[in-house]
């Protein structure tokens, strides 16, 4: 018969072999490094103009001037599935006029995997409406969002 | 050894929760600026270059991009505007001859290419003036064409 030290002992040793054997996997925590914002940059007051800012390195012809996406460095563990989100609808304002932005990001969909070397890059841009009257005010408007990443089924 | 069998899932099970990855949030912000658009306040929307007497031979005349004197006929005058923009911008000026007047030769248009600085202030004055050789096969009577002046934010 064991003496309660010699269980304890005994019942730790089991614990440490089970957690070996059956848990999950440790990964490598998720780090999402910001590069920079989403900017649409200088936009004209024009009522009804569309702008648009591509999910890219490059902001594409339909963006204003200065505009680019937002960029986040994500790293995690090699060839792991990802799940990213965020808003896809952000209210921006200069405290007199507000307008949504409608989000766009890149890659997007169900199948996002990290690179052999854990890495991946994410692009956000979107796309605004000036209203038919156009803006009351010339002054910057601004909001926020998140990104969120997580590895897909609890790990890769 | 009941006591001891206790103890042994309960801390593998505490080992395992450990392992599990989290999940990374990163906010960033949206900021959009605006811009007012370029306007156009018309002063004097006729280039012309006056009342000239028919040359004997080929006369040069001059509408500076001014107000003036210019050397041209009597009664001549530059194209003026009042251009607006925003304060955070500067703009490029480009004109063209888009009717001719008909005559022996073109007008060339003054400036061709320019700049406006609205950084420094809003609206800024825009004279369209030019040159143009007359000639003496030059039909008498009015010549009339048109230009046309655009001004886009660099």
């Amino acid at each position: 018969m064991l003496t309660p030290r010699q269980g304890l002992a005994a019942g730790l040793t089991a614990a440490l072999l089970w957690a070996a054997a059956g848990a999950p996997a440790t990964a490598a925590p998720i780090v999402i490094t910001k590069v920079r914002d989403l900017y649409f940059g200088k936009c004209d007051n024009i009522g009804g103009a569309t702008y648009i800012v591509d999910p890219a390195a490059t902001p594409g012809p339909s963006a204003c001037v200065g505009a680019h996406a937002a960029r986040f460095d994500v790293t995690g563990d090699p060839s792991a599935k990802v799940q990213v989100t965020s808003s896809k609808n952000v209210t921006v304002t200069n405290g007199t006029d507000s307008v949504n932005v409608r989000t766009d990001q890149a890659p997007s969909g169900g199948n996002i995997t990290l690179d052999a070397n854990g890495e991946l890059v994410i692009y956000m841009g979107g796309e605004f409406k000036v209203s038919g009257g156009g803006f009351t005010s010339t002054n910057p408007l601004s909001g926020s969002s998140t990104l969120s990443v997580n590895y897909k089924g609890g790990g890769p | 050894m009941k006591k001891t069998l206790l103890f042994t899932p309960l801390l593998a099970l505490l080992l395992a929760l450990a392992g599990t990855a989290q999940a990374a949030d990163q906010t960033f912000s949206i900021d959009i600026e605006i811009r007012s658009p370029i306007t156009f306040s018309v002063i004097n929307p006729a280039l012309d270059f006056g009342i000239i007497e028919s040359p004997g031979a080929v006369t040069t005349v001059e509408v500076f991009a001014n107000d003036g004197p210019h050397n041209a006929g009597v009664g001549a005058a530059s194209a003026k505007f009042d251009v607006s923009g925003d304060a955070c911008c500067t703009a490029t000026v480009s004109t063209s001859v888009t009717t001719t007047l008909g005559l022996t030769n073109a007008v060339t248009l003054s400036p061709s290419s320019a700049t406006l600085d609205f950084t420094t202030g809003s609206p800024k004055t825009l004279w369209i003036g030019g040159t143009l050789d007359v000639d003496p096969a030059d039909p008498t009577g009015t010549h009339t064409g048109q230009g046309t002046v655009t001004v886009l934010y660099q």
